[in-house]
């Protein structure tokens, strides 16, 4: 507020010139026409529900397209947490097996779902060992599946900028030995990339099996199944989300390695 | 200090404006009577603490609607219904202060001033009225508001006390040290 102001023996208004001002219909309708405050009114509190709502919506909608196990198109899908380098806990957890199997036993009346603990010395083997070889010609469309999923996989690459070969144990490629395969520090990248995801896709006593882990490091349950198995398995790694030491997001190529024992 | 009689109503008065008012709740134009009776000391009361003529009958007009909007909120208390319109009207007041830059005025006649510096026991010189001037712009809102209220209006402490609804011997006490800052400012 500004300094007062003083006025001296001022000029005093008639009660005629204030009569003649009078104007009630204005009143009256000015009263009618003044509403309650905007935050008061019922369209307000819609709005900012529908708002709520939606930003909340789009939150998890969010969050959760960064969840591995989203894609609808894989029949088979192992969602893992691996030994991450920053985290140290590991939870494994075993959420969808194909659908073939599920048919298969749903007719058998087992349960599809198992939770599985990574510390848990329990196999990845599935529940259904005999399921796939009820089916007509299970490896026919398993192989089906995996081009299919590689197809996809292989229009996404091409998009990528190529960054760094990921590697095992300083293999990129080819034939690895089983005890380098299970190399404890996990996928490398040189130049100091983290890998934060990536995507598992292997063959194991025929059943086609596809994973998403969490951290660079190979699940032991995935190394057990495929020393288990005894046979040459070849492993896909692709889909690989990883950063760079300032934080900025890096393609990787994916690789294969084929294991011996 | 002579009564103001607008302000100042028998019982039986009383009772009609608020046969009025009840009415007045259900349907807003019978309001018409109130605002014929108070509308001009309303306007007067705004238009002494403003500059502009204009805008006080603005701010006047929208004391009135802003009366009508919430009239089914008033409680007859045993106090004149203008009591409740001046406060309505203080509140108004501050808001165009603040919302329309309007200025802050003190409306003061002269023979208020020479009753002040006699109050003084100083002589009923030009400087001292110019002085008293300055002072009186000096002076916090509430103390100036209080002089204004006892000493250029002439209401009484009664009236003072229901319009900033404070009791009477409140509003006396707080008019008397009022003056007396007043006063050391004069003497300064």
């Amino acid at each position: 507020m500004e300094k007062i102001k003083t006025i001296l023996d001022r000029k005093q208004l008639s009660s005629e010139q204030i009569r003649s001002k009078q104007d009630f219909a204005n009143v009256v309708n000015g009263a009618k026409g003044l509403g309650k405050p905007y935050w008061q009114t019922n369209w307000f509190y819609g709005t900012v529900g529908v708002a709520t709502v939606a930003i909340i919506v789009t939150a998890v909608t969010l969050s959760s397209s960064d969840a591995p196990d989203k894609d609808p198109k894989q029949n088979n899908v192992l969602a893992m947490s691996a030994t991450n380098d920053e985290e140290k806990n590991s939870v494994v957890r075993e959420t969808l097996k194909s659908t073939e199997n599920q048919k298969l036993e749903s007719s058998a009346d087992s349960s599809p779902e198992v939770p599985v603990e990574e510390n848990n010395t329990q196999p990845v083997t599935p529940e259904v060992p005999p399921s796939v070889a009820v089916n007509e010609n299970p490896v026919e469309e398993s192989v089906n599946n995996t081009a299919a999923r590689t197809t996809q996989e292989n229009e996404v690459e091409e998009k990528k900028v190529e960054a760094g070969l990921p590697n095992v144990a300083g293999v990129s490629g080819g034939p690895i030995a089983f005890k380098d395969f299970c190399d404890p520090l996990g996928i490398q990248v040189n130049g100091g990339v983290l890998i934060h995801q990536y995507t598992i896709q292997y063959r194991s006593c025929a059943r086609d099996i596809t994973a998403r882990i969490r951290g660079n490091r190979l699940p032991d349950q995935v190394c057990d199944e495929i020393r288990d198995c005894g046979s040459p398995i070849e492993v896909t790694f692709s889909n690989f989300k990883a950063e760079d030491r300032d934080g900025n997001p890096v393609q990787l190529k994916k690789f294969s390695l084929t294991t011996h024992p | 200090m002579a009564v103001n009689p607008v302000y100042h109503q028998t019982n039986d008065r009383l009772q009609e404006e608020l046969g009025i008012i009840q009415a007045a709740k259900d349907n807003p134009e019978r309001f018409g009577p109130l605002y014929q009776k108070y509308h001009e000391q309303i306007f007067r009361y705004i238009y002494q603490r403003m500059d502009d003529e204009h805008l006080a009958f603005d701010v006047t007009s929208q004391v009135f609607i802003k009366a009508l909007k919430n009239l089914h909120k008033y409680e007859y208390r045993g106090v004149p219904f203008s009591s409740w319109l001046y406060r309505i009207a203080k509140s108004e007041l501050y808001q165009a202060f603040r919302d329309r830059k309007a200025r802050r005025t003190v409306s003061v006649e002269s023979m208020h001033l020479f009753e002040m510096v006699e109050e003084f026991e100083e002589d009923d010189s030009a400087t001292n009225k110019k002085k008293l001037l300055q002072c009186l712009s000096l002076l916090k809102d509430g103390d100036l508001q209080l002089i204004e209220l006892r000493y250029f209006e002439k209401r009484s402490y009664r009236e003072i006390g229901e319009i900033l609804e404070i009791t009477e011997n409140n509003a006396k006490v707080r008019t008397f040290r009022a003056l007396e800052r007043l006063k050391k400012l004069f003497m300064k």
